[in-house]
């Protein structure tokens, strides 16, 4: 490892540090808004603390959506790689589960 | 050079590509996730950082290119190929400049981990219109660097290996 790799590694690791902080102090409230995007377009938008279950349906396949005691998570999709799934439960604000396949955001606002 | 060179290069890239390929195949095996899509092992970075010191960087890019088109027909689909296009030439770019800056092997190698990942992220930000991708941004970059530096570790290891 020569000098300019570290000066290399040092400024990712800013330019993380950054973004990490301009995350942090974007959200600082409690979210209770779930936003569905589908391809740049809003969906829908629903409260957290209302249970939910709800088939998003598109041309790109299909994913079901649980809102329950505040969290929501993708129960089911039929997209190639699932990590929409993987993803489980999202509860803060900020928070996305998304399904690039089906271009699919789903969001705590 | 002379015919016989042309014909032993030829059949060296040759190898590279199915190395490559292979390494990608692997790499699509093993889950290497926490929920952040796009996150990957980097192992056929390994072959495209062997081939910048090794040959010319036309030479890598074809490599590299090759095998992106192989693997998205044999086991990908549209979006794969997409994805890994983009991440891979912005990764390229920023592998043969800081190359030329003169960095070592493990610099080149995390900066193409690293400028893969942003490139997918970009693209991912594109397609899905939102900045809510961003939010992967801090972990994608500090994997890039433990994967990339790896990766580093390992070409050094093989390079030594590796006649001129």
């Amino acid at each position: 490892m020569k000098k300019k790799d570290f000066i290399f590694v040092g400024c990712v690791l800013l330019v993380a540090c950054i973004c990490f902080l301009l995350l942090t102090y974007m959200s600082n409230e409690k979210g209770n808004v779930v936003r569905v995007t589908l391809d740049g377009n809003l969906q829908g938008e629903y409260s957290l603390s209302e249970e939910t279950s709800l088939d998003i349906l598109s041309e790109y396949g299909y994913n079901r959506m649980y809102i329950n005691d505040g969290h929501v998570e993708v129960t089911e999709a039929d997209c190639a790689d699932h990590i929409c799934e993987k993803t489980g439960r999202i509860s803060e604000k900020g928070e996305v589960i998304c399904c690039l396949p089906h271009k699919l955001i789903i969001e705590i606002q | 050079m002379n015919r016989s060179e042309k014909t032993q290069k030829m059949i060296i890239l040759a190898l590279f590509t199915t190395v490559a390929l292979l390494l990608s195949y692997v790499e699509s095996l093993v889950p290497f996730f926490a929920g952040v899509p796009g996150m990957k092992l980097g192992l056929p970075n390994l072959a495209v950082v062997l081939l910048l010191w090794r040959y010319e960087w036309k030479d890598a890019l074809l490599v590299n290119l090759m095998r992106i088109i192989l693997s998205g027909l044999l086991f990908g689909n549209m979006f794969s190929i997409l994805f890994s296009t983009c991440g891979a030439l912005i990764s390229f770019v920023s592998m043969c400049f800081l190359k030329k800056c003169g960095l070592s092997i493990y610099g080149v190698s995390m900066s193409g981990a690293v400028f893969h990942n942003i490139g997918q992220i970009l693209v991912a930000a594109c397609i899905v219109q939102t900045v809510a991708v961003g939010i992967y941004a801090p972990i994608l970059l500090i994997t890039g660097l433990i994967t990339g530096y790896l990766i580093g570790v390992l070409a050094r290891i093989l390079l030594v290996h590796l006649p001129k």
